[in-house]
């Protein structure tokens, strides 16, 4: 039997059920509260004997599966947990008594630095995988709510910087893109941000959008997560290769005005081999400092 | 010597940036270049900056007025006589909220893929000034402007620049 979600969760995760309703399907962040109600049943498609798991074959290796978990409210992302390689006709598989079914316990590797974790594969007689694993603790809800998340961010973000190569980002001017970026920064935050300057300095995305989108990070009229999105900016300014780059972060930089940055400006300016580029980071320099003199 | 002013949408684009661009040869910058002078109908705008530049900050800010939020300005200017020789250029009113620097406005028209190559090539060429005004700058000649009255709030096209400025 599954334990009360109101014994397994801590009270960080207990949402009110109505709020979790709505603001999951909207995707917004939801603030914690004291009445705790049914979050596994409304975010995972759990049954009396565990977590239901999808299995899906490998399209590259055909004796390659992988299990995945489809959250029961209309996400828009299947985050997929691990990698399995069973196979059903090794001894580890036994027949249980029931109508001639293959079980097995398998460990679930430890990826993402999450514990393993014991899952039950049933196959029944037509060849059909199913995997269950046991919600046992808080700590499995925790992860695959922060899988969903980091998924739904990841995507996201590839789609808006995919939009941003086919409209025109006129500096100065609220675009698509500019407004898409704001809204998931201002939703996710921090894991947003990370993804960010993972797609800026893997230059997943072309230097000219990377430019454009530190400018609109450092003038977003919002004053949330303003230290992340400094950190953000002086990470590219200072380990990005190209010099567009390091110039968006600079000029994002000086919309955040913020003295904290100087010493990574600073350095910018030391190693920046660009003479142009150099000058110009001289005068967000300036800058900074005459605001922190003046504060 | 009197200048035409033109922005240019980034200016960093004309660096030669051969770390990340490595097949860029001597001399040579990305193309992208011509994404930053953004033509419109075969013209450039532009406006008339005069021999000691004291029209410049008046001019960006009056710029700076039809955007959405506040940003640096980044610049091209190019003497006059230069352009006059190798481009039509037609004064025409322009469209910000100080009428001022509205008369200083001048149109480069009748621009094809080739005469834009070429105005390329003469800001390439012959390293005409290229610099940027910075947000913060920018930022205070509007209040400037609007205290002073040469920007008319009135004006002020963009509802979200009007409101940060006006109210």
């Amino acid at each position: 039997m599954i334990e009360s979600t109101d014994r397994i969760l801590p009270p960080i995760l207990a949402w009110p059920e109505d709020s979790l309703q709505t603001d999951l399907k909207s995707r917004r962040r939801v603030e914690p509260a004291d009445d705790s109600r049914n979050l596994r049943q409304h975010i995972f498609p759990v049954t009396e004997e565990g977590l239901i798991l999808e299995l899906k074959q490998d399209l590259q290796s055909e004796n390659d599966y992988y299990a995945a978990y489809r959250p029961s409210l209309q996400l828009n992302v299947e985050p997929t947990i691990w990698f399995l390689h069973p196979d059903t006709e090794s001894e580890d598989f036994e027949r249980d008594n029931r109508g001639g079914r293959k079980r097995k316990i398998v460990s679930w590797p430890s990826s993402d630095g999450f514990p393993p974790q014991e899952i039950t594969i049933d196959v029944d007689s037509t060849g059909s995988w199913q995997a269950k694993l046991a919600p046992n603790d808080s700590e499995l809800i925790l992860y695959l709510l922060e899988l969903t998340r980091r998924s739904e961010i990841e995507a996201e973000l590839s789609s808006l910087f995919s939009l941003a190569t086919y409209i025109d980002l006129e500096p100065g001017m609220d675009n698509a893109f500019s407004l898409g970026l704001e809204a998931l920064i201002e939703r996710y935050g921090e894991p947003a941000l990370a993804e960010i300057r993972t797609i800026i300095l893997e230059e997943r995305t072309n230097a000219s959008i990377a430019m454009e989108a530190l400018q609109y990070i450092g003038r977003m009229d919002s004053n949330r997560w303003k230290t992340e999105r400094r950190k953000l900016l002086e990470q590219c300014l200072l380990r990005s290769r190209s010099a567009w780059v390091r110039d968006g972060a600079g000029l994002g930089l000086a919309s955040l005005d913020d003295p904290r940055s100087i010493r990574a400006v600073k350095t910018a300016i030391a190693k920046e081999s660009s003479n142009t580029l150099k000058n110009d980071l001289e005068s967000v320099l300036d800058q900074l400092e005459k605001t922190r003199s003046e504060s | 010597m009197v200048y035409l002013f033109h922005s240019i949408s980034q200016k960093a684009k004309w660096e030669k940036d051969t770390n990340y661009y490595p097949w860029l040869k001597e001399g040579e910058v990305a193309a992208d270049v011509f994404r930053t002078l953004r033509p419109s109908d075969g013209t450039l705008s532009t406006y008339i900056i005069n021999e000691g530049k004291t029209r410049l900050h008046r001019v960006a800010a009056a710029f700076g007025c039809t955007r959405d939020s506040f940003q640096h300005v980044d610049y091209a200017l190019i003497p006059y006589a230069t352009l006059a020789d190798a481009f039509t250029l037609c004064t025409t009113p322009g469209k910000t909220a100080d009428d001022k620097v509205n008369e200083w406005h001048v149109d480069i028209v009748h621009l094809t893929s080739e005469k834009l190559a070429r105005f390329v090539q003469l800001i390439r060429d012959e390293r005409h000034e290229m610099d940027r005004i910075s947000e913060d700058t920018v930022k205070s000649m509007i209040y400037y402007g609007v205290e002073n009255k040469h920007i008319d709030c009135d004006k002020i096209k963009n509802p979200k620049m009007k409101a940060k400025v006006c109210n």
